[in-house]
């Protein structure tokens, strides 16, 4: 009974929603947090508007990420079709959740960076880059998760 | 194609010629001047000639013709073109317009008085409108407003909260038989509206009463006659004054056509502010002066001959000597030259380096290119940048980032051929055979494990690209056994460590494998010893040998994780495609019919152009980043100072000789 409602569809499909619900969580956060720092500058001075945007696109990535790796789970099981073993579906399950745990925890920290980065264009719109350097290092693991993702899904 | 030689340029001339050949340095603009300093033995005969109060009143000029432009701005309706450039004049125009000069400084005092006319009496309406409001409240008032006393009563008009309960207060001062009327002409959700009519003697207790509840008393001098009278005169006043405020725009708009003009005596003005400050920098004496500065070492000869042919000067050129401060100037070719400014960036090449931006350029594009790797992004992106580029009339930074975009999107178009994405999968979609493959190459979605080896072998050829950067510095600094111990023995040592992980990466052929693998361990363990040998050779005590050793030992980790950051052309790639061809598929879920081809064209349109705008920002953060840390922190010594010539820094025209 467990396993005919909870079946192989049930567990990639869930790892499909994980990945992205989770991903794209933390990139909501991380915008929403590096985009209340932006307003804050743009409010002084309009013209820093570009640099801090781009500052604030930054963490949205995680999101992007995200979508990838639920679509390519999604795919993964129109290939399989009806076929698609218990096995196979949790592996599919367990691929999302790398990006999907990362990208939430990397989105929300990487937003934190990218706020704090907001800040050195208040002072120094020409040390731009060194903010945007320093926000990327957070995406570096985030990176990781969806390439860790990828091969995951691609063994199955 | 490189970090152009410099050369120190020492001038002696008449102080009487001074000014007119600062003016011809200026014009010519190749002299960096440096701000003289003036040995003890000559201090009695050269000062430096700084002009306080000319400066000062050129800065107090510059301000009023910066405000007037910036109040003239909104009021130009003349067409104005997308990027800024500035306008081309020639010199006799020039000249005419400086001529007037004075009438044009004292058009824009007149601009900034209207200005500040039109502000007052803006703020006036504002404070006209809050009264209105305030008056709204008491319209109910039965008495004229000027009322305040008769012979035995005191009229006091005044808001209470409007919590606070009026009929207990009417009975506490019934309760006290005092001669009080509370009138309520009134409320919103915030206060109560009341005019309290008291005798004289019980003003006292009564209003105590009023104010233990919050009362507080609202004057209205000023006003005369009822509330709505006063209301009808406040809007016909602000009525005169918005009839006002168009007639002063109308006149700001007349007065637009100043502009040009100006924006020209702006310009006249910062070239002699620029004039003033050199002279404030250089040394001059009674009847000589003398200056130094920089010239690139191509120019001097031309400008030698063009300075002794028009003056009565002495002038002497000399190689720079070790520990001089020189500026950097960097000349590269045509695709070099486009990263210049995203090194830049980073921060000045040194002298003693060699220029990074021909080895950058080809490596931040072709990284760009895999990022965005999608042809038809790539043939968009070129296409636009390089109309941009050609027809529109640019300068500087604005033209060389629109070279480097035209450029990028040809690398992306590179790739995306490649790995058959035009704009994703859409060929494939439309054809309605989504198996179809148009990639020269193969496709990194069907095949990532694939893309992951080719990404990380990239960033080897990367990093090892770097370290030969590393190596052309220490050439030119002259240090070639350090050439050795400092850059062959990381290749040695480095080359060993990607032989023994080759069989860790995913998608490596057996054959490479089993050819490398087993003398990875020798080559590793050969280029460790030299290391340990060497990287401490710097460090005085024997302790010291050994930490320094065992320290770049451990910078294999740095290696490793530097190779495996570049997985992210990979990633960042991969992404791409994938939503583009998420665009496609959810478009053309309407089927070929009207409503379905036009749905498929809106989220087209709409779906490639949000997938195209994040993914460029990607690839061009993410790629500088590759150069910034994995690349230029091989070799990269940073920290020298621009190249500034003293030359007409003007902001809006650019006058021709």
């Amino acid at each position: 009974m467990f396993f005919e409602v909870f079946n192989a569809n049930f567990w990639a499909i869930l790892g499909a929603a994980l990945a992205f619900f989770l991903a794209g969580a933390g990139s909501a956060k991380g915008v929403s947090i590096a985009g209340e720092a932006a307003s804050g500058v743009v409010a002084e001075d309009s013209d820093k508007f570009v640099s801090v945007m781009i500052l604030e696109a930054l963490p949205s990535t995680q999101g992007i990420y995200g979508f990838v790796i639920a679509f390519m789970i999604m795919a993964a099981m129109t290939e399989l079709g009806a076929g698609i073993t218990m096995q196979q579906g949790m592996t599919l399950f367990i691929a999302g959740l790398p990006i999907g745990i990362v990208g939430l925890f990397s989105g929300v920290y990487q937003g934190r960076v990218a706020a704090a980065s907001i800040g050195i264009i208040a002072k120094r719109s020409s040390d731009m880059v060194k903010g945007i350097i320093l926000t990327l290092m957070v995406e570096l693991f985030a990176i990781f998760a969806i390439l860790i993702s990828i091969l995951m899904v691609g063994r199955v | 194609m490189a970090i152009v030689d410099m050369k120190k340029l020492t001038l002696v001339g008449l102080h009487d010629d001074r000014h007119r050949i600062l003016a011809r340095l200026m014009e010519i603009g190749v002299v960096d001047i440096v701000d003289a300093n003036i040995d003890e033995e000559l201090s009695d005969i050269f000062s430096k000639d700084i002009n306080k109060d000319d400066l000062n009143e050129l800065e107090g000029k510059l301000h009023t013709l910066e405000t007037a432009i910036s109040v003239l701005k909104p009021y130009d309706e003349r067409k104005k073109p997308i990027f800024k450039v500035r306008k081309d004049m020639n010199h006799h125009d020039y000249m005419a317009i400086v001529l007037k000069r004075h009438e044009v400084l004292a058009d824009a005092k007149n601009i900034s008085e209207v200005k500040e006319n039109m502000d007052q009496t803006r703020s006036g309406i504002n404070r006209e409108n809050g009264s209105i409001v305030t008056l709204n409240s008491w319209s109910a008032l039965s008495i004229p407003m000027e009322t305040e006393t008769t012979s035995s009563t005191n009229v006091t008009n005044g808001m209470i909260p409007a919590a606070a309960d009026i009929e207990a207060m009417r009975i506490k001062i019934e309760e006290e038989e005092l001669a009080c009327e509370l009138e309520v002409n009134g409320s919103d959700n915030d206060q109560s509206y009341l005019t309290v009519y008291t005798h004289t003697d019980d003003e006292q207790p009564a209003m105590s009463i009023l104010k233990r509840n919050g009362f507080a008393v609202v004057s209205f001098s000023g006003y005369q006659g009822n509330v709505d009278e006063n209301i009808v005169a406040l809007k016909k006043d602000i009525d005169n004054k918005e009839s006002e405020i168009k007639v002063i725009e109308n006149k700001l708009r007349d007065l637009s056509i100043n502009l040009d003009n100006i924006e020209v005596v702006f310009d006249y003005y910062s070239i002699r502010r620029e004039i003033s400050i050199t002279e404030g920098e250089i040394a001059s004496g009674k009847r000589i002066f003398y200056l130094e500065g920089w010239i690139p070492a191509p120019i001097e000869e031309s400008l030698k001959n063009e300075l002794t042919e028009n003056w009565t000067i002495d002038i002497s050129v000399r190689e720079p000597v070790d520990g001089e401060d020189i500026p950097i100037l960097v000349k590269n070719g045509f695709i070099g030259d486009s990263v210049q400014d995203i090194t830049e960036m980073y921060s000045m090449p040194s002298y003693q380096s060699v220029d990074p931006n021909p080895v950058t350029a080809p490596f931040f594009l072709l990284f760009f290119g895999l990022m965005l790797s999608d042809a038809g992004y790539g043939l968009v992106m070129a296409i636009a940048c390089g109309v941009i580029y050609f027809f529109v009339k640019l300068e500087g930074t604005m033209k060389r980032f629109m070279k480097m975009g035209m450029l990028a999107g040809l690398a992306t178009m590179f790739w995306g051929a490649l790995f058959g994405s035009w704009f994703g999968n859409l060929i494939p979609v439309l054809a309605g055979d989504l198996s179809m493959d148009l990639s020269i190459w193969f496709q990194p979605v069907l095949n990532p494990e694939y893309m992951l080896m080719w990404s990380l072998l990239f960033g080897v050829v990367h990093i090892y690209v770097g370290l030969a950067m590393k190596a052309a510095n220490l050439i030119k600094q002259k240090k070639y056994f350090d050439v050795i111990w400092d850059v062959v023995t990381w290749y040695i040592f480095f080359t060993g460590a990607v032989f023994l992980v080759m069989p860790f990466v995913p998608a490596v052929p057996t054959s490479a494998i089993e050819a490398v693998e087993p003398y990875g361990m020798y080559i590793l363990v050969t280029g460790a010893v030299l290391l340990l040998l060497t990287q401490g050779r710097k460090s005085k005590n024997f302790f010291g040998k050994i930490v320094g050793g065992l320290a770049a030992i451990y910078n294999l980790i740095n290696f490793m994780s530097d190779v495996l950051s570049y997985s992210r052309l990979l990633a960042l790639g991969l992404a791409t495609s994938v939503i583009a061809s998420i665009v496609n598929e959810m478009g053309s879920m309407g089927g070929f019919t009207i409503t379905g081809v036009i749905v498929f064209i809106l989220v087209f349109l709409a779906g490639h152009t949000i997938n195209f705008a994040l993914n460029a920002l990607g690839a061009y953060v993410h790629s500088s980043r590759l150069q910034y840390i994995e690349f230029f922190n091989k070799f990269y010594e940073g920290g020298g100072k621009p190249f500034r010539p003293f030359r007409r820094n003007t902001k809006y025209i650019r006058i021709k000789d």
